[in-house]
């Protein structure tokens, strides 16, 4: 990830963005400055009231700005023509929106239309849309908006702010509506699928956990959208700003550092492991070479099956497969090590489990592979905050525009 | 003449005749409060008896629908062979299509009960009587009110029509003034009439609002 | 707007629907979808053939000849139909646009306005309009028209203005947020979502419409209620009922035939 400084070309800039009402002593938003580098999230965040979502309104002009500027791609687009300007920006809004009298191909073709794209080129956008979010199109095609769950409506609304492709989406606060389980897998699909298109994405949220898990930077917003902090959420949690940034994030900042990372960015430890259909001789030895008081043993295709001590491997005429104790506690690669922590409290052996996408094992991660991922976290962050330090302190450099 | 210079002679013939105007509307408002509480007992007990059992509901609903779509002049020319003229048909009349706003309203208010205030009746061991008569109508009350006003609306309106079966009420002078059509005399008759009838529906209007807000728990308001 | 409210505003939303039971009835479950297409037509046939075998029971006299003859009650019904179909399509081409134009966010301040105005109008009543136009411009097919539109606009302007109103402003945010013009959303999102509550004011005007047109053998325009009247003037029953019956048969129809039409241009999937 590069430093928030240093983006070379930022996809949108905000410069000196305001939002003035009329009869109000004090502006909506007082000049936000900002740069929203391509293909990036960039999530802003802070207590209601603080003018997040006019400052997302004034990017496609929902908002008419009182004063200053929107560039995207370069190109100042607060005189460009408003509709114009809309179709080739992507907007999700909380409530979603979906036209309830329109089929899902019709709302999500809607943008492409817009623009009169021929009708079997927005035939085939639909559904590679569909696909993209997880929708069979032969199936969901042709329904209406009431004909789908919660989550399914959500997954609409994505493919159709992803219509006409546009290089830039503004999502306000999307996910806010959606039962927390089900959110929580739609914000890894939403992850999953940014990585494939690379948008540029200004995410409104008031959810600060949100924030850290869908941001690739975060601003904090305080009231009047003056900016608290804008930086990675690394930096955000392992050196917050200010007392307003502290407080914000809340307690657990530690804990909220596991959701930064993955599985697979850790080294996992290996366990001794072997298959069910072993012999029981083979298997004691391998125990009693290894340091651990139980073995992980897997079935034909080396997915986790049991986990067994030396004494269920004495109970010979129990066959291997129903003694010990089940092998809970698994997860992903995906998973986050928040995630894995959550697993690993509920094992009887104190490790979550790795699997791949075939269920088949890859090692474990314990509370050490937890604790010296914070220590790394920590570590990184203090080399480039001295490293930023060191730049500021360079005569004739220019500084980045945090703050 | 045209309609200014009519309407410029106007409050000379009203200086002389507002009293019989007056009671005019006073006879007019007397069928139509006789036909409004006739509808109300009829159309809230109708309400009461079927808002929990939807087909019945609908039945009613669909029956009383049905009165409302019958055209005034006709109903009142089929009741002429049946009850005569007078004010007997026209109360009648009035009554059938009093009855779908008050039913209507009524099912509507009892069935918009928060079921979690019934089932809390319930647990304090209040019967299905006193549940009726304490909570839900209470709670409903606001709504049912309302499509009394409703129906008050209408049947103003409707009883001037009523002058055709010899009906008490402003629909004399209306239809006196057909008889002198192009005449001052005419425009008099026809305007003060249809403008008493109007002041009179303002006048319900007013009252109901007055009734709903006397008539409404606090709590409600 | 399932429960009208006791408030001025409530008006809005109550009142417009008040000649019809249709969305609680939906509420309930929905009609039972044979008496809505097939029960309407079958009593109403039933009930023809009723009076049919009456009427041909009497001994019909020269007066009762003249009003009761195949000739005289074709003409009448025509009259009738189009009395009723040209002032609703007036009632239409008015109150639709107007309705469109003051919900619009620069004239939105003045659909209160506006609406408390047709209110006003709304208690006048239909026989006093249209005797006072008579005694005023004289008597004739213009003059009920004129009479039957002005009184049943309101339902249909009430009704346009409650149906755009209620779109969820989400649906509209959404809209323009992706590029449409405030055209676009109009003319794809909200009146095509208005369109339920359109038709249900529609149907209110036409159902005033036609109970009016009865009244317009008054001023000389004919209809049915020219039959009713005859019998009524005349004393004569069989003549009377046959008026009053063929009136509400007419009357009904065409609403049965309103709510097929409501029912084939319900939006899908709302």
């Amino acid at each position: 990830m590069t430093d928030a400084s240093r983006s070379p070309e930022p996809m949108i800039r905000l410069e000196s963005l305001t939002k003035r009402y009329p009869g109000q002593a004090v502006p909506a938003v007082d000049g936000i400055t900002l740069d929203i580098p391509k293909g990036e999230i960039v999530v802003l965040v802070g207590p209601s009231g603080c003018g997040k979502t006019t400052v997302l309104k004034m990017i496609n002009r929902l908002i008419e700005p009182t004063s200053g500027r929107v560039l995207i791609g370069g190109e100042d687009v607060t005189r460009a023509d408003a509709d114009e300007l809309r179709r080739h920006i992507g907007y999700v809004i909380q409530q979603i929106g979906l036209f309830p009298h329109m089929t899902v191909a019709e709302n999500v073709g809607m943008v492409p239309k817009l623009l009169h794209w021929e009708k079997q080129r927005i035939a085939a956008r639909v559904d590679e849309l569909l696909e993209l979010v997880g929708l069979d199109p032969a199936e969901y095609r042709d329904r209406y908006p009431k004909e789908l769950s919660g989550g399914q409506r959500q997954r609409v609304g994505v493919a159709r702010a992803l219509g006409a492709d546009p290089p830039v989406m503004l999502m306000d606060e999307p996910f806010g509506a959606i039962d927390p389980i089900t959110r929580d897998r739609l914000q890894n699909e939403f992850l999953r699928i940014q990585a494939d298109v690379r948008k540029t994405i200004v995410f409104v949220t008031h959810d600060i956990d949100e924030a850290i898990k869908m941001g690739d930077r975060i601003a904090i917003l305080r009231e009047q959208s003056h900016i608290a902090q804008y930086d990675t959420p690394e930096a955000i949690l392992t050196a917050p700003a200010d007392g307003f940034v502290e407080d914000f994030i809340g307690a657990g900042a530690a804990l909220k550092r596991l959701n930064l990372t993955r599985v697979r960015e850790v080294p996992l430890d290996h366990w001794p492991a072997a298959s069910v259909h072993e012999d029981r001789a083979r298997l004691r030895r391998l125990l009693a070479e290894s340091e651990q008081g139980s073995l992980l043993l897997l079935d034909e295709e080396d997915r986790p099956l049991r986990w067994v001590t030396a004494r269920d491997l004495a109970r010979e005429r129990e066959p291997l497969h129903r003694v010990g104790l089940p092998a809970t506690a698994v997860v992903e690669p995906h998973a986050t090590l928040h995630d894995a922590l959550d697993e690993m409290v509920t094992s009887t052996v104190g490790c979550a489990i790795v699997v791949d996408r075939r269920g088949r094992y890859q090692g474990v991660v314990d509370l050490g592979t937890v604790t010296s991922a914070i220590d790394e976290m920590r570590s990184d962050v203090r080399r480039r905050d001295r490293a930023v330090a060191e730049a500021e302190a360079a005569p004739g450099d220019a500084v980045g525009e945090v703050g | 003449m045209d309609f200014f210079d009519y309407l410029g002679n106007v409050p000379e013939y009203l200086r002389d005749e507002w009293r019989s105007y007056l009671d005019l509307a006073i006879d007019h408002a007397q069928i139509v409060v006789t036909a409004i509480l006739i509808a109300t007992v009829i159309g809230v007990g109708l309400g009461v008896l079927t808002y929990r059992r939807p087909p019945a509901a609908k039945v009613v609903l669909t029956v009383t629908g049905t009165f409302l779509t019958i055209p005034s002049f006709a109903l009142f020319g089929l009741f002429i062979p049946i009850f005569g003229l007078g004010s007997r048909p026209a109360i009648v009349a009035l009554v059938m299509y009093a009855l779908l706003p008050i039913v209507r309203n009524t099912i509507t208010g009892l069935r918009s009960v928060d079921p979690a205030v019934t089932e809390s009746a319930v647990g304090m061991g209040l019967s299905r009587g006193q549940r009726l008569a304490r909570i839900e109508l209470p709670l409903a009350w606001p709504v049912v009110v309302t499509g009394i006003r409703v129906s008050t609306q209408l049947t103003v309106g409707i009883a001037a029509i009523a002058a055709i079966v010899n009906g008490p009420g402003l629909g004399g002078p209306i239809f006196q003034g057909l008889r002198a059509t192009g005449t001052q005399r005419g425009f008099n008759l026809a305007f003060s009439g249809t403008v008493s009838v109007a002041l009179l529906a303002l006048l319900f209007d007013l009252l109901f609002q007055v009734i709903a807000r006397l008539t409404t728990s606090k709590g409600l308001r | 707007m399932t429960a009208p409210t006791v408030d001025r505003g409530g008006d809005v939303a109550g009142a417009g629907d008040a000649l019809a039971a249709e969305e609680l009835v939906e509420e309930l479950g929905g009609p039972s979808p044979l008496w809505r297409w097939v029960g309407t037509p079958v009593v109403l046939a039933g009930v023809c053939a009723a009076l049919y075998v009456y009427v041909q029971g009497q001994d019909l006299d020269r007066i009762e000849e003249a009003a009761l003859n195949a000739p005289m009650i074709r003409q009448r019904v025509l009259e009738h139909l189009e009395l009723t179909a040209v002032s609703t399509f007036f009632v239409i081409v008015i109150a639709v646009p107007l309705g469109m134009l003051v919900t619009r966010p620069a004239t939105r301040r003045l659909a209160p306005a506006v609406l408390a105005v047709a209110n006003v109008g709304q208690s006048i009543p239909s026989i006093g309009i249209l005797v006072l136009l008579a005694v005023v411009v004289g008597i004739g097919f213009e003059q009920a028209i004129t009479a039957l539109v002005l009184y049943a606009v309101l339902p249909v302007l009430r009704n346009t203005m409650v149906g755009l109103d209620q779109v969820d402003r989400s649906l509209i945010e959404a809209g323009r947020g992706m590029g449409m013009t405030a055209r676009q959303v109009l003319l794809r999102i909200e009146l095509p979502l208005a369109v339920p509550v359109m038709l249900a004011g529609i149907r209110t005007a036409l159902v005033i419409n036609v109970g009016t047109a009865a009244l317009a053998t008054f001023i000389g325009a004919g209809g049915l209620g020219w039959i009713i009247n005859q019998g009524n003037i005349h004393d004569r029953t069989p003549v009377l009922v046959t008026g009053s019956v063929l009136t509400a048969v007419v009357a009904l129809a065409l609403d049965w035939i309103a709510g097929i039409v409501e029912d084939l241009l319900r939006p899908k999937g709302t």
